[in-house]
């Protein structure tokens, strides 16, 4: 079709970012979001395609775990396509749908809390099982790695969930404090001190961390 | 900038978040040692966190489970077009249940209403007191605010005009009070009627009710008090 060739060729267009920002940045977004206000399914296919690592890699990071972050994104999705019609079209459609997963995470984070999981420890065994799948190159690469990440996630537990949401979004996921703002329904100042009170803990660990390692070695 | 206030700003510092402050911060970091090395830890500890990067997805995961979600809402829809059909074949029934509804609705409101406005809980309905012990209580005709003697009507002189109320305990008092009087006193009364044949001199007696709203007031001949 003349429309889909055309978003094709100006998503092609759109170089120098990440795979996904590539297509959401774009004119072709908002093109895609009104035909799947209009029912089509194809087009809210295309859209999950565009941001559907930007939002695993949110849920991921707050939830602390892979399976949990699917279970979240596709929730997210869902919930998106149940209510994109009152999505108003040429507001910024990526943070409506991160503002969804936010939602997502939070009620699945509490879910898993009346199930009784811990969230430290299902991360630890999840990154070790991604080091798993991840071992075909370098195994002992992708082993530091996980462990890594473990330890971030460690990390990532000492925040309270308002905290580890604003971190994720303004440092993991590089989004501007305003930004973060809307998505979180909050102010910007609300954020900054929610940052800064985040980045001090995570300092703190961090310097534990050190402490601890300086220790071992002597 | 005191040291106090730069070590507030630092967090926010390390990664471009204050706004219009980070000159002032700069300078003080400049000539404090003990700021600059906070402000490097922070750093540290910043790289340290942006350094554990998330592992590469898999593309066919990626698929697997976008194709979850279209799944779950083909038969969102499927579902959602199976209850659009049967709403609309029973369209027609819900209409007429709800007719039916609407009709045994206005019927009880208008049975209930005309119980309430039925002549035996009429407000202003009068009974008056029989004479006789025996004698039933006549029904009377419309009220009178005020009491009004007539010597020729030894009914309406020696009688009460009792009113009924709507409330359950007034309408008890109501009925007590027409039990009929004393022989005695139907006596006396008569008596005194007859001693001279003119109007007798009343007696108004009031008597106020522990509820507020309820005062017994009535009129006796002077003659049968003293």
């Amino acid at each position: 079709m003349p429309t889909d060739f055309a978003e094709t060729l100006l998503m092609t267009e759109c170089t120098g970012l990440a795979k996904d920002e590539t297509r959401a940045g774009c004119a072709p977004g908002s093109r895609l979001v009104d035909r799947a206000k209009a029912g089509d399914p194809a087009a809210f296919d295309q859209l999950m395609e565009m941001y559907q690592r930007r939002v695993i890699s949110i849920a991921w990071r707050i939830l602390g775990n892979k399976d949990d972050a699917q279970d979240a994104a596709q929730d997210t999705f869902l919930r998106a396509f149940k209510y994109i019609g009152r999505f108003r079209s040429g507001e910024d459609f990526s943070g409506w749908l991160y503002r969804i997963a936010i939602n997502a995470c939070r009620d699945l984070a509490r879910k898993r809390v009346r199930d009784h999981n811990s969230v430290s420890l299902d991360a630890t065994l999840e990154a070790r099982e991604a080091a798993a799948l991840q071992s075909s190159d370098d195994v002992e690469h992708s082993a530091l790695r996980s462990e890594q990440l473990a330890v971030v996630e460690q990390a990532l537990a000492q925040l309270t969930p308002r905290e580890r949401e604003a971190l994720v979004l303004r440092d993991l996921e590089g989004m501007a404090t305003e930004e973060v703002a809307r998505i979180l329904g909050s102010t910007p100042a609300t954020v900054r001190s929610q940052i800064s009170s985040a980045r001090c803990k995570i300092k703190t660990f961090h310097d534990r961390m050190i402490h601890r390692q300086s220790r071992t070695r002597r | 900038m005191n040291c106090k206030t730069c070590e507030k700003l630092i967090p926010l510092f390390v990664e471009g978040d204050l706004a219009g402050k980070e000159e002032a911060v700069k300078s003080h970091l400049a000539i404090c040692d003990r700021c600059s090395a906070l402000s490097e830890d922070f750093s540290r500890s910043q790289r340290w966190l942006h350094s554990a990067s998330l592992p590469e997805l898999d593309d066919s995961w990626l698929e697997n489970m976008r194709g979850e979600v279209m799944d779950n809402l083909r038969a969102e829809s499927v579902r959602h077009s199976r209850a659009d059909r049967l709403l609309s074949a029973s369209t027609w029934r819900w209409l007429v249940a709800t007719a039916a509804a609407l009709v045994l609705a206005i019927l009880a409101i208008a049975f209930s209403m005309r119980s309430v406005h039925s002549p035996d809980q009429n407000p202003n309905h009068e009974i008056q007191v029989a004479k006789d012990p025996g004698e039933q209580p006549a029904e009377a005709g419309p009220p009178s605010d005020s009491y009004q003697p007539r010597s020729n009507d030894r009914q309406s002189a020696v009688g009460h005009s009792v009113k009924k109320h709507r409330s359950p305990v007034r309408t008890n008092i109501a009925r007590r009070s027409v039990e009929p009087l004393p022989e005695n006193v139907i006596e006396q009364l008569t008596a005194a009627e007859q001693t001279d044949g003119a109007e007798p001199e009343m007696l108004r007696i009031e008597m106020q009710t522990a509820d507020p709203n309820i005062r017994i007031i009535w009129f006796t001949p002077k003659a049968t008090i003293e």
